[in-house]
């Protein structure tokens, strides 16, 4: 009898302790993943639209990453900063580089941050605004002295065993 | 040594105590069901402030590319996996050449809904 009611009593508690972590991990997957997904895309969002054009820094972009010139980083009152999409590990990076090391073009300078992870997808486009069709093309790469009009990115990520797309356009006020 | 003296715990004292432990059980489980529940209507609300940020990101493209955006209301849902939120738009006159354009998203049949606002130029 007593082993009977210890028995019963041992198997309430474990499986009291296995829902609680199970919902802990569905807690974790999900409630994470999509607020800092929200936070970083408004981070680009304020990246993007403070750049400007300048001597020395191009935008440059392709589908996996882009570069532009930017202010008040923390290299430097101007900075180049580029986004790049580290397919393998799923990571968004952010790297900075002061004015004089990206001028040098000294690939190797800089400073790295993962701004957002695990993602499954990343691709950026640009827009090509054609004057003569008074619309844009996306494409799906940009190099020169003067920045897309827009920048949309579209993002796969798994938040709580369930893929996640996000798509954004960010208008660059320097082009308008 | 003897063990007259020990007389141990009656079945009754036994099952009370099985009773109240059960009772603690039933209120963790349930704090489980109400915590999973708040984490779906964070998850909802996180959802519905990812489309709403998007779809207002395509209309101020749109009054970009089409040089403004005339005044009126309309609505949609989104496609793919997110058919189940909806959103509203609309753009009224703010001032000369100048209109505020608002966008509503929510998740359809639910109260709770988001929205945000901005100006855009007055189509030409």
């Amino acid at each position: 009898m007593a082993v009977c009611i210890f028995s019963m009593m041992a198997f309430a508690v474990y499986s009291v302790l296995s829902v609680g972590l199970s919902a802990y991990k569905r807690i974790k997957g999900f409630a994470g993943s999509q607020n800092d997904a929200l936070l970083a895309f408004e981070k680009i969002e304020r990246d993007i639209g403070n750049t400007f054009t300048i001597n020395g820094i191009e935008f440059t972009g392709s589908a996996s990453s882009f570069s532009f010139p930017d202010i008040a980083g923390t290299a430097g009152p101007v900075v180049k900063v580029t986004y790049y999409f580290d397919a393998e590990a799923g990571n968004l990076i952010r790297k900075e580089q002061a004015y004089s090391a990206a001028v040098k073009k000294s690939e190797g300078e800089g400073t790295t941050s993962a701004e957002l992870s695990p993602l499954k997808e990343l691709k950026f486009e640009y827009c090509l605004y054609d004057e003569g069709k008074e619309a844009c093309e996306w494409k799906d790469k940009w190099s020169g002295a003067e920045p897309p009009i827009a920048v949309k990115f579209e993002a796969a990520f798994d938040s709580g065993g369930k893929t996640v797309k996000v798509k954004r356009i960010v208008l660059i006020p320097v082009s308008l | 040594m003897s063990i007259t003296g020990n007389k141990g715990f009656t079945l009754i004292e036994v099952l009370v105590a099985v009773v109240i432990f059960a009772a603690g059980i039933v209120a963790v489980s349930r704090a489980y069901v109400v915590s999973a529940d708040a984490l779906g209507i964070g998850r909802e609300s996180a959802q519905a402030l990812c489309l709403l940020k998007q779809k207002m990101s395509e209309l101020e493209f749109s009054s970009v590319e089409n040089d403004g955006l005339a005044a009126g209301v309309s609505s949609g849902v989104f496609e793919g996996d997110d058919a189940a939120y909806e959103w509203n738009c609309e753009v009224r006159t703010a001032a000369s050449k100048l209109n505020e354009l608002a966008v509503d998203v929510r998740k359809t049949g639910s109260l709770r809904h988001f929205t945000l606002a901005t100006y855009v130029d007055e189509k030409k």
